[in-house]
């Protein structure tokens, strides 16, 4: 994990991004520009459709910018290969999705040990990972579950185990809890805030629950694709 | 192949239940053209085998007047006793003259008139059949008219009982005996003396054919030389199994080339069957393979999964084929018609070298028409994918 004192860990710079709608371009941003530190917990918020999906996908390299520069520790996401980009991901990122996105087939223990495929590490020290990520989210005896068997409130759990596994240096979530109810919710959070707090971890994460955005250390609000200046209340 | 990859094949291949109507279409269809194409590939092979069991490599056919197969050959009635004048010399064990006379005969089931093989043979033609052996009854004897016959014909065609006459050109005759020949063009024929052959049909002194006994294979060639020198016209003199692996070669090549148009037209329409199938794959799995995708696996790993998946579906359709057409063909026994036009059996065989081909153009469909879908799973826009599926 690389913290960076002098330049920002992740930095958007003149970014551009439409889709096209039929025959129509619908423009999501215009030149936004926006850094964020190593070890920050920033929540996005904003209208639906205003753009805070694409923000993080353009963030995680599976979407790209129209124009403009992302960077990310040392690499150039804008102008990085779809190979280069596919190889970051599996370094740096580790990504929580609002509907969990597991693969139903395999247990949950399969499931965090996903990301780690990739490494060069034995079936012994994949299975010493994975239980060490069950345990960290309070799941060490659930790791022959499969998805079906589990609440929404464990099933993100996995997915933030999943997350973790490969110690990644920052974690997107797109909406982590918004498909879960109050308890489960605050579960999730504070897990998302030990995260930062004792394991270094940078936090993005897209909510439209302004008590989510309030475990952050800084919130983002979109607005029409333009941040707009953050009110200094909603985030404490 | 790496980790991910192999992880990525399991999964699709787990998640099979799922689509498992589509999966069982392809699956379906494939098997459809292995199953057909090894029909008519153990037919054209059964038939070259039971054309090669016939055929002895120490007997020779010998044709004259420029024919390649009986019907049409003609032999001058002086050949036979120059060659045998000389029979040491040439190494000439044992001569039969023959002529085949297409009949017509009443199936015992359907009461259908079909040609079969009258064969007039010297006494001495019996014995140069060595798959031949008489099951009941006697020989005919020569001058008469009596008639030996196959057991298969017996069997399949009115009147041809031990002890029945029945009435062929001009005479009655008598089935005198039995034969079997199992597996070779004999056991579909009927012998009878050649005298009377050639009498009841009024040809004179015809002979077609000449069946030459030799001491070995390579006295083929002091025949060759002595019969050249004789007058007449042009004789071919061949070795019996050269002689029918030649005429099954034909028709084995007819059923082929009839065969692989057919299979490769049903193979066209199960491939685009199997990319239907696999299209349908990738987008119930769009959701898992962007997640995959953004979690940090390969294109090459989506591409593979997806690639793996179609492979591994023709193979069951494939084995599916094969099976059902080894339990359906192998054995199976047809008639169809002769080298002299006329009706003989042999038993389909569902061999390696007929299921291999059938296989290898299953696999093909699977590899073609997943490799599309393979393609589109590996370029899969991952945000768009994970937008419309979220
Ligand atoms: N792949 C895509 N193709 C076309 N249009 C898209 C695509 N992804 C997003 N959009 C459109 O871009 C706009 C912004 O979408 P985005 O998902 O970023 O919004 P959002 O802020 O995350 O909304 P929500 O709160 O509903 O999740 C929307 O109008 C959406 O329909
Ligand atoms: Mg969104």
């Amino acid at each position: 994990m690389k913290h960076f004192s002098i330049a920002p860990l992740i930095s958007l710079t003149d970014v551009c991004k439409s889709y096209r709608a039929g025959r129509s371009e619908i423009a999501i941003f215009q030149d936004l520009t926006l850094s964020i530190d190593a070890g920050e917990f920033v929540a996005i918020m904003g209208p639906s459709g205003s753009g805070k999906s694409t923000l993080l996908n353009m963030l995680s390299g599976i979407d790209r910018p129209d124009s403009g520069r992302i960077r990310a520790g040392e690499t150039d996401l804008s102008l990085a290969t779809e190979r280069e980009l596919t190889r970051w991901r599996a370094e740096h990122l580790g990504l929580v999705f609002q509907f969990y996105n597991l693969l139903p087939n395999l247990t949950a223990a399969q499931n965090i040990e996903l990301p780690l495929l990739k490494r060069p590490l034995g079936r012994s020290a994949r299975a010493e990972r994975v239980r060490v990520a069950l345990e960290l989210v309070g799941l060490a005896d659930r790791g022959t579950h499969r998805p079906a068997m589990m609440s929404g409130g464990q099933l993100q759990r996995v997915g933030i185990a999943r997350a973790i596994v490969t110690d990644p240096s920052v974690l997107i979530c797109d909406e982590p809890t918004g498909d879960l109810d109050r308890r489960s919710a605050t579960e999730i959070l504070e897990l998302l805030r030990f995260m930062q707090v004792s394991q270094g971890k940078t936090i993005i994460m897209v909510t439209h629950d302004p008590a989510a955005a309030a475990y952050a250390s800084r919130v983002l609000h979109l607005d029409k694709g333009e941040l707009v200046p953050a009110r200094q209340e909603m985030a404490e | 192949m790496t980790r991910q990859t192999r992880a990525v094949i399991m999964s699709n291949l787990m998640s099979l239940p799922h689509r498992i109507w589509s999966s069982a279409s392809m699956i379906a269809a494939i098997a459809l053209v292995v199953f057909v194409l090894t029909g008519f590939l153990a037919m054209a092979r059964g038939l070259e085998q039971s054309l090669a069991a016939t055929g002895a490599t120490d007997v020779a056919v010998v044709l004259g007047g420029g024919a390649r197969q009986e019907l049409g050959s003609e032999i001058a009635p002086g050949v036979p006793e120059a060659l045998l004048a000389q029979a040491d010399k040439l190494e000439i064990t044992a001569l039969s003259r023959e002529m085949v006379m297409p009949v017509d005969a009443i199936r015992q089931d359907t009461g259908a008139t079909q040609a079969i093989s009258l064969r007039g043979m010297d006494i001495t033609g019996p014995g140069l059949r060595r798959s031949a052996t008489l099951t009941d009854g006697r020989m005919f004897k020569p001058d008469h008219y009596e008639l030996v016959v196959g057991k298969a014909i017996a069997a399949t065609y009115k009147g041809f009982k031990l002890g029945d006459t029945i009435e062929i050109g001009r005479s009655r005759w008598t089935v005198v005996g039995h034969f079997e020949a199992p597996g070779t063009v004999f056991a579909s024929e009927i012998w009878a003396p050649l005298a009377a052959v050639q009498t009841d049909f009024g040809q004179g002194q015809l002979i077609q054919s000449l069946r030459i006994g030799l001491r070995a294979d390579v006295s083929l060639r002091l025949l060759q030389p002595a019969l050249s020198e004789m007058d007449g016209t042009q004789f071919l003199a061949q070795l019996e199994r050269e002689f029918y692996s030649i005429q099954s070669g034909h028709t084995a090549r007819l059923i082929r080339a009839f065969a692989w148009p057919l299979a490769l037209m049903l193979a066209i329409g199960a491939g685009a069957g199997a990319l239907n199938t696999m299209l349908g794959s990738v987008t119930s799995r769009q959701i898992e393979i962007a997640t995959l995708r953004a979690l940090g696996f390969s294109r090459s790993a989506a591409f593979w999964g997806t690639w793996c998946e179609a492979i591994f579906l023709a193979s069951i359709g494939a084995l599916l084929g094969a099976g059902l057409g080894w339990l359906v063909f192998n054995g199976f026994s047809v008639a169809t018609m002769g080298a002299n036009q006329n009706q003989f059996a042999f038993a389909l065989t569902v061999s390696p070298d007929v299921i291999g081909p059938a296989v290898i153009l299953a696999l093909l469909i699977g590899l073609v028409g997943g490799f599309i879908p393979a393609l589109i799973a590996a370029r899969m826009p991952i945000a768009a994918a994970l937008h419309r599926g979220g």
